[in-house]
């Protein structure tokens, strides 16, 4: 029922987008986004207390099960806080004056998702997942920048080839097995899979995995990710990573793992995917200076990490007996790493997008000093940036940690080195996010001296999933039995602890102990200042204050400079992807040079993108109308102007000709 | 009875926390003035400094909160990690006696460390804070191989289970070697002391800190010094005296720990007497060449070797 609520909020929020004012626009569709992302947490309170239900949604056969309501609860929580920042963030793109097409865009994009993960049919999946697909592609040009285009045009080739194309052909495997459209649910499709053989089963496998690797940014399907949520609005970005990719996730988990069936092969083939992708996609991103590439890089790595975790999951658990108890665990641990990460990866791309909002930038070169000027922005991006890095108590260790002890207690050399690999990022997401805090709020600068906190209702946002990266990460337990439903991992956990078997954590006792610690200590050695004064430069007199500070390119280039030849061998792949696309590219042209024509110089040789986007085309179906359509146009012209006695006489002609025709019949 | 003991145990190992570390700081004074034929400060001089620092009210250099609340959250996780190390068999606030747990507290001591230096605008704690984020970044991977190393060879990561069920290998050797030279490392003793040296950033993140929450920023770093090295006596001795069941056996073992700490001290100090500085590339470097030597004993460890 809720889920009904939801999907009407998220239609009124379309179509009252279409009022004229670009401001009333966002902010009302905004506004009923939110609310819809609230009956999204509404619905998930209702499957927890009531159990999973089957129902029928506007003649869609919805099945919302424990699963479903895990990523119902990513959607949800990442909806809320992203649609509430939007509310103001959004007023940034004024110029281009087109509220209607975020207002539907938006909401079009949320409710997609919802259906993702609550359909219960193989067609509406795929329907539903190409609703995604495009919906996020209008978003991600909204700004209309050349830059923001291309990006926005790369990341929907990519889609169509390495998404659309394999969960269509899926999809017609599907119905070649199953024989009716009317029966595709997933349980119809896993009932004839038994009896399949192996080969239909690999091809599934196959398909499938190309999908959601591309989705979720996987290596080596992760070239698109930077640029797209760099070009696109920063609280569409935070929806993207924190909740698109999840999607991907729970497409890994209902349809390969559990219509395809499980295989161990493949789920070594998933946790190595994971080990390789966390590496990769972090590494790259300690290198980033600019914001919102570089919280791309680390969602990339990030789903490395929850990559790993269900793959050892898929591994071990067949396997029975303990091993399928350490299976399971990695699995949950999979699970709540994709919860944790929508939280700080949202409330980061948020805290960018603060930023943004108050200085134009997300470029860390440029920024600094910002900690004095937006203090409550500082204190959630430093939250949520501890919180990625694994720093406990926030909610990104309890994670990260069941992880490596899934990983390191298997006994199985390669997911205990991709264990080893995860820890090891783990260091370098936390380097990447001293940078990410330090370039923007360290130090002071006088450059951003008039700078103002964000308004309310965007701290609001950023603060909502701040919050929760702690709350999480004390106390567990308020997640723990809507994650643990779908893989029943054997926890010890209780109120005040979380861990399997002898390895356990307390948050609550830590974080009473170092705050009791912290504040002894502050009473007991009281801070006392003497004099105030400028940092000391060496006694310079020439030196440009702004400029006395380490800027974010100069952080770790001793570390980038050792480690250089990985660098290089990963822009080889990316130069070899980048030909591939650009050959896809070229193909897609000129396929178009036969329906479109350029119309101010008919013979021009259409060789890029750009000169589609840029000269005055015509598409073919535009050329077969065209005699209509100058008709038309001349009869908009012309009616104007005509006198009421022409119009009389032409009036006149015109039924005696239908007379005359009727007579003559 | 036993939670008398239980208790006595605790308050022997939480004034070894407190009290002992500036000892430990003196003796290695004296052992490096000796080394080079001065007579050196009494033992006691590591704690006079930090005394005077103490007494002293601090420099404002900057309006950021997390300037002053730095030094405090850095000293309580050093405490916090030092809490959860056996003391004989007690250990004073179990909240997850396992490795992973340790070692990401006892790194909230330089990530404190880190956001102090980034704090202020001054390009010389810029430079150390994110020398000490690189020392991190490479000597992380290490302490990774080594979970797995003992994870493996035990069959869990909680230290308790660690210390029952290791047994004797030839990759458990290597092991210890590079538990050794990591702790060293991220300790950050002399020739890895790059983020906070002196003589060329002025003390790093430290430089922009005076009087008062310098003390606390010095004890801490003590804290951790000595928690580290109370971890690798602790791992190193406990798996191979049988198990701790009578409470004169954990005074036995405690005194152990005790006496293996203190001594393992002037060699610390020998070591940094006699070494030079290294630059923060043939630092990275060194440990990246580790890292591999590290890869090379996990596989060795999982041959069964």
């Amino acid at each position: 029922m809720f889920l009904e609520y939801a999907i009407m909020a998220f239609i009124i929020g379309g179509v009252i987008g279409l009022v004229r004012d670009y401001r009333v626009s966002v902010k009302a569709s905004s506004f009923m986004a939110f609310l819809g992302s609230l009956a999204l947490l509404g619905e998930v309170y209702h499957v927890y207390t009531n159990g999973p239900e089957k129902f029928s949604l506007f003649g869609i056969p919805m099945n919302v099960s424990g699963l479903s309501n895990v990523f119902l609860l990513i959607i949800g929580i990442v909806g809320v806080a992203a649609s509430l920042f939007a509310i103001n963030y959004m007023e940034l793109f004024e110029k281009t004056g087109k509220g209607w097409v975020y207002a539907i865009a938006y909401n079009t994009f949320l409710a997609s998702m919802t259906l993702v993960v609550t359909v219960d049919s193989m067609e509406y999946f795929v329907m539903s997942w190409e609703l995604m697909t495009l919906s996020s592609f209008i978003l991600v040009f909204f700004s209309e920048k050349a830059r923001d285009v291309n990006a926005s045009v790369k990341y929907y080739i990519t889609m169509h080839f390495l998404d659309t194309i394999p969960l269509f052909l899926a999809l017609g495997t599907a119905y070649s097995l199953v024989g009716s459209f009317e029966k595709l649910t997933f349980e119809n499709i896993h009932y004839h899979l038994l009896t399949a053989p192996e080969s239909t089963k690999f091809v599934l496998y196959a398909l499938l995995l190309v999908a959601f690797m591309t989705k979720a940014g996987i290596v080596p399907f992760q070239f698109w990710v930077a640029e797209t949520y760099r070009a696109a609005p920063t609280s569409v970005s935070a929806v993207m990573a924190g909740a698109m990719e999840k999607v991907a996730l729970y497409g890994l988990i209902a349809l390969v793992w559990k219509t395809v069936g499980p295989n161990t092969t493949l789920g070594f083939i998933v946790a190595l995917l994971g080990a390789i992708t966390l590496t990769v996609g972090t590494l790259y991103a300690l290198r980033e200076t600019n914001a919102k590439r570089l919280l791309a890089y680390h969602s990339v790595g990030q789903m490395g990490y929850i990559w790993l975790g269900i793959g050892i999951g898929m591994a071990l658990i067949p396997k029975g007996g303990a091993l399928a108890a350490i299976g399971a665990l990695g699995a949950f641990a999979g699970l709540f790493h994709a919860l944790n990460h929508a939280i700080f990866k949202s409330s980061l791309f948020l805290s960018a997008g603060a930023v943004e909002y108050r200085t134009g930038t997300v470029e860390l070169n440029e920024l600094g000093g910002l900690g004095r000027r937006m203090k409550f922005t500082a204190l959630a991006a430093l939250f949520a940036s501890l919180a990625i890095s694994g720093v406990p108590p926030f909610n990104g260790f309890i994670s990260k940690w069941l992880i490596y002890v899934a990983g390191y207690q298997s006994g199985n050399f390669i997911l205990a080195f991709g264990a080893v690999l995860a820890a090891f990022i783990s260091a370098a997401t936390l380097a990447s996010f001293i940078k990410f805090y330090g370039a923007q709020f360290g130090g002071e600068m006088k450059r951003y001296e008039n700078v103002e906190e964000v308004p309310a209702g965007m701290l609001l946002g950023q603060w909502i999933l701040a919050g929760l990266t702690l709350i999480i990460g004390v106390f567990p337990k308020i997640v723990v039995p809507i994650l643990n439903e779908p893989f029943n991992a054997p926890l010890t956990e209780n109120i005040y602890r979380i861990g399997f078997g002898s390895v356990l954590f307390s948050p609550v006792i830590f974080v009473i102990l170092l705050g009791a610690l912290a504040a002894a200590l502050y009473l007991t050695f009281k801070p006392e200042f003497g004099k105030e004064t400028k940092p000391w430069d060496c006694g310079s007199t020439e030196i440009d204050e702004d400029e006395y500070r380490t800027n974010a390119e100069g952080y770790y280039n001793w570390y980038e400079e050792k480690i250089g030849s990985f660098y290089r061998l990963g822009d080889w792949f990316y130069t070899v992807g980048a030909g591939v696309i650009h050959y896809i590219t070229r193909a897609y042209l000129w396929m178009a040079s036969y329906f479109t024509k350029i119309v101010d110089t008919p013979y021009t040789k259409v060789e890029t993108l750009d000169d589609l986007r840029e000269r005055e085309i015509m598409n073919i179906d535009e050329e077969a109308l065209k005699p209509l359509l100058r008709l038309l146009r001349i009869v908009k012209n012309v009616l104007p102007g005509m006198r009421l006695g022409t119009f009389v006489v032409l009036t006149l002609v015109v039924i005696g000709a239908v007379i005359g025709i009727l007579i003559a019949l | 009875m036993e939670t008398t003991i239980k208790v006595g145990f605790e308050l022997v190992g939480i004034l070894i926390i407190f009290l002992l570390p500036p000892y430990l700081d003196g003796i290695a004074r004296r052992v490096k003035a000796r080394l080079q034929y001065r007579r050196g400060p009494p033992l006691m001089q590591t704690w006079y400094d930090l005394q005077k620092l103490f007494n002293l009210p601090s420099v404002k250099p900057t309006k950021s909160l997390l300037f002053t609340a730095a030094p405090f959250l850095a000293l309580a996780s050093a405490i916090s990690a030092a809490l959860l190390l056996p003391y004989g068999n007690v250990i004073p606030v179990d909240f997850g006696f396992n490795l992973v747990v340790f070692f990401y507290v006892i790194l909230m001591v330089s990530v404190f460390l880190i956001l102090g230096g980034l704090s202020v605008q001054n390009a010389f704690s810029h430079i150390g804070a994110t020398r000490e984020a690189q020392l991190i970044l490479t000597v992380e991977p290490l302490i990774a191989i080594l979970y797995g190393v003992f994870a493996y060879n035990a069959g869990s990561l909680n230290i308790a289970d660690i210390i029952a069920n290791l047994h004797l290998t030839p990759s458990l050797v290597l092991a210890y070697i590079v538990l050794a030279y990591a702790l060293y490392v991220e300790s950050g003793f002399v020739p890895f002391d790059v983020a906070e040296a002196e003589q060329e950033v002025i003390g790093g993140p430290l430089g922009e800190y005076s009087g008062r929450l310098l003390g606390v920023f010095y004890y801490a770093i003590h804290i951790k010094r000595f928690a580290l090295l109370w971890f690798f006596v602790s791992l190193l001795t406990m798996p191979w005296i049988g198990p701790i069941n009578s409470p004169e056996r954990a005074a036995l073992v405690l005194a152990l720990q005790f006496i293996l700490t203190v001594a393992f001290y002037p060699i610390i100090a020998a070591l940094e007497a006699t070494n030079a500085r290294l630059r923060i590339d043939q630092v990275v470097k060194m440990n990246v060449r580790m890292f591999f030597a590290g890869l090379v004993i996990l596989g060795m460890a999982f041959m069964g070797w």
